[in-house]
């Protein structure tokens, strides 16, 4: 086992801390529906994708696939569409970073659970839960979101959602 | 000018069949009927024969009319389909969803389905082929050959979707079809394979879900709608065509997808279709093929009871499709009618909405079909056939279903 040197271990604290400020911004962006300010979190070559594994089909589906181009028009458009109201919070939790080597990237791994609380009276309701694997570029100890999965569990999603988890 | 209780009540001034009254669509007593003389008399599809793909696949099916199937595909390549049960005691014999027999299971041989309970196990033809110490329980009163399974009519077809049909005195499928889909041959002539699956709730009525399908007046709905379809001269062109048995098409249009912000005109075509071509047609009593070049959805509804949905949406795309193809279809499925699509959450918002304010039926005696526009795109008299087909089924007038005679006024 290697020991850590403090340089180590401060740059490793630096380096999470900057992870942690970008997922929190991100995702704070998304569920205040100021969904502009996700992609000030994102990278230009930023991709984004929504998976879910069908067991009743037996295959890997992608629900929703966007480049930072599409995401940024999907945003933009949100408002000419109907869509249900009901406010969503993501509470997603750090489980997992790991450094590319050679470069300066990592790729992190995220659990996620999508809760709904209605309007009308405020009853709270579990949503969604899956994954986030994102990877992000770290250079400077600044983080930016290059690439998004979300990894759902949950294939149910009622009459279904126009702003991405 | 608003108007008073009594007001509000009162049959429109149109002829019956115009108007509907909404107890269709929340009477349990209407809905146990509906089981009986419509699902388990009529032709549903229970999956694509590409989710059965290999020999000894199966997959479940969640039958209407309230029972559970299984899709198998045999062992000589054909594919059956049965019920769910064990001949023994009762106990349901496949749990999982889809998987292959090929394997032997915790209870049993490979190839053969065995019961987890006691070890009863059947071949993938439903012959019984191996009853447990059968001669010490039963002697000679009970032998393999007398506990089958329960076969149930199956058909293949019409775009490689496996039909199943609990009457064995039912018409046969093309009968049943009565040539509402012979226009979509050419679509649908080449393999197809399943690339997406998704259900969703609903609290309504499957009929409403099926109106939702059978009309486009309710276009004002979706943003990408009016942009990419109501915006073109052809859009107002797009016509009806009434089939037999409930069945209705809508002809088909090219849509211009580039007027909706993000979204590039689609390039990739279908067979027998021009690249952003849309096709639809709607099968009674709640199958809907909806083809926009390049990718192809199909909805079946599985209605839980008379206020409780489910619907499944697949996404299919051509089995020789190369990966690049593929890609596009999927993007293109998803961007309008997947779980995060603009249009899909549109239309069931619209329909759940309506679930809800009419699932106590009396809040509005009577609902509209009383659009008349030659049978153009906004005229409703998709929703209308399919009631007329309804009612025949059901020997109940959509207007007045439980014979009320006057309306709810004079009661
Ligand atoms: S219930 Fe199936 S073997 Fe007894
Ligand atoms: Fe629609």
């Amino acid at each position: 086992m290697s020991v850590m040197t403090d340089e180590r271990v401060s740059h490793g604290w630096d380096l999470e801390q900057a992870i942690r400020t970008t997922l929190y911004n991100a995702s704070r962006a998304l569920d205040s529906e100021t969904c502009m300010a996700f992609l000030d979190w994102c990278a230009p070559e930023f991709d984004y994708r929504i998976t879910a594994y069908s067991p009743e089909i037996r295959r890997d589906m992608i629900w929703l696939q966007k480049d930072r181009e599409g995401m940024h028009e999907l945003l933009a458009t949100l408002s000419k569409h109907n869509r249900d109201r009901t406010p969503i919070v993501r509470h997603w939790a750090l489980q997992l970073i790991s450094p590319v080597p050679d470069e300066n990237a990592v790729e992190v791994v995220s659990s996620l659970q999508v809760y709904r609380t209605a309007v009308d009276g405020g009853e709270t309701q579990l949503y969604a839960v899956g994954r986030y694997f994102d990877r992000m570029d770290v250079a400077n100890d600044h983080a930016l979101i290059t690439s998004r999965e979300v990894r759902l569990e949950t294939r149910m999603l009622g009459t279904g959602y126009h702003i991405p988890f | 000018m608003s108007r008073n209780a009594l007001q509000w009540t009162q049959k429109p001034e149109m002829p019956a069949g115009l108007y509907v009254d909404p107890r269709i669509y929340t009477d349990p007593e209407i809905f146990a009927e509906e089981k009986a003389k419509i699902f388990d008399k009529t032709w549903m599809i229970a999956c694509h024969e590409s989710e059965v793909a290999e020999p000894l696949d199966y997959r479940a099916y969640q039958h209407p009319g309230g029972h559970n199937l299984i899709v198998l595909r045999g062992e000589d390549d054909k594919i059956r389909a049965f019920q769910n049960i064990c001949p023994h005691r009762g106990n349901r014999l496949i749990y999982d969803v889809a998987g292959s027999i090929k394997g032997s299971s915790p209870s049993g041989a490979p190839d053969r389905i065995t019961c987890i309970f006691h070890a009863w196990s059947f071949d993938s033809k439903g012959n019984c082929v191996d009853i447990t110490r059968r001669k010490a329980g039963y002697q000679d009163r009970l032998k393999e050959c007398d506990v089958g399974l329960r076969e149930v009519r199956c058909e293949v077809g019409y775009g490689g979707f496996v039909w199943v049909n609990m009457d064995d005195a039912a018409m046969d499928l093309a009968a049943h079809l009565a040539g509402a889909l012979d226009d979509l041959a050419p679509m649908l002539a080449e393999p197809m394979e399943v690339f997406h699956y998704h259900r969703a709730v609903v609290r309504g009525n499957y009929k409403m879900w099926h109106d939702t399908n059978s009309e486009f007046y309710h276009d004002y709905m979706h943003y990408h709608n009016r942009v990419t379809g109501m915006l073109k001269k052809e859009y107002w062109d797009r016509e009806y065509v009434a089939y037999n048995h409930g069945h209705a098409k809508l002809t088909g249009m090219t849509l211009k997808y580039d007027a909706y912000e993000g979204q590039e005109q689609r390039t990739l075509a279908w067979p027998g279709m021009a690249p952003a071509g849309w096709e639809l047609v709607d099968l009674f009593p709640g199958i809907t093929y909806n083809i926009r070049a390049p990718a192809f959805r199909l909805d079946t509804s599985i209605p839980l009871g008379p206020n409780l949905l489910y619907i499944e949406f697949r996404g299919l795309g051509l089995k020789r499709d190369t990966p690049a193809e593929r890609a596009i279809r999927i993007r293109d499925h998803n961007s309008i009618w997947g779980p995060f699509g603009r249009n899909l959450a549109e239309d069931l918002l619209g329909t759940s909405g309506q679930g809800t304010a009419l699932n106590d039926s009396t809040e509005a005696p009577y609902v509209l079909h009383g659009r008349l526009e030659d049978g153009k795109i906004h005229d409703e008299m998709g929703m209308r056939h399919f009631l007329e087909e309804w009612s025949r089924r059901m020997g109940r007038s959509s207007s007045d279903p439980l014979n009320r005679g006057l309306g709810l006024a004079a009661e």
